[in-house]
């Protein structure tokens, strides 16, 4: 297997199956270089993670802006689907060269 | 059968604290960040409104997840290319937020990339799709951000030897 940098977070966020996990580790058994990069990418990643807000969202401002964003749709979304048949006669309907 | 409204307004509404971190990422001003959500649903529906309600409403639970996630990625990036556009008015709020600095020192792009990795766990693909860019592009915004958020800390370490 050819463990890519994409395998290595994958492996450090715990997105990998187990027996993606199992893989790594015995790569990591047989290169011990490996083992190094895995621990400098923890370590950066931790601290991305430690200068990334925790941004909370109260229940109150999920729903004021989920009002708005409900009264956008009604604005923009039509809900009068026509048929094929009323497609097609607004097609044949249309003037395409007047003389 | 079509998908109504109603449908659509329950995906938004599981989408929607996502949307408010993000509207958050692009500026901490409460009032900005809600004004962006706004005008970047209205941007993405005006554009994909038809789209949406052509697609058939049963969908399975794979289906659903896979709409939520197009519909969740299609607003994130709206708010994002607006976010782009008002960077300068946002200005002043991010230098009023001294919480998490380091964060905000960021520009938009790196800020975006960072927390879209990060956070919502983008894949790659996604993340190039997102940003419109190539994978060598992608890896520069994160090489760039990394630098600047590695100073920023080694300077701190610095203050405290």
């Amino acid at each position: 297997m050819n463990v890519s940098f994409a395998h290595i977070n994958a492996y450090i966020k715990g997105h990998l199956s187990a027996e993606g996990q199992k893989l790594i580790e015995n790569e990591v058994d047989k290169n011990p270089d490996l083992l190094n990069l895995i621990e400098r990418k923890k370590e950066e990643l931790t601290l991305l993670e430690s200068i990334i807000p925790s941004l909370e969202v109260t229940s109150k401002h999920q729903q004021l802006v989920y009002s708005d964003l409900e009264l956008i749709s009604e604005e923009i979304i039509q809900e009068e689907k026509k048929t094929v048949l009323e497609r097609v006669a607004k097609v044949l309907d249309t003037t395409i060269i007047e003389f | 059968m079509y998908m109504n409204r109603e449908e659509i307004n329950n995906h938004i509404k599981i989408i929607t604290p996502n949307l408010i971190k993000f509207a958050k990422v692009i500026t901490p001003d409460r009032r900005f960040a809600m004004d962006l959500i706004s005008d970047a649903y209205s941007a993405y529906l005006i554009k994909k409104a038809d789209y949406l309600i052509e697609l058939v409403g049963d969908f399975s639970a794979k289906e659903a997840t896979f709409f939520r996630k197009e519909l969740l990625h299609g607003v994130l990036k709206e708010i994002y290319k607006l976010g782009l556009k008002n960077a300068s008015a946002y200005k002043n709020s991010i230098e009023d937020f001294a919480q998490f600095k380091s964060f905000y020192s960021l520009d938009t792009r790196m800020r975006a990339y960072i927390y879209l990795e990060n956070k919502l766990n983008l894949s790659q693909k996604d993340l190039k799709k997102f940003f419109g860019v190539e994978a060598h592009e992608l890896t520069e915004i994160r090489y760039n951000a990394k630098k600047i958020i590695l100073k920023d800390y080694q300077d701190v370490s610095e203050v405290y030897q």
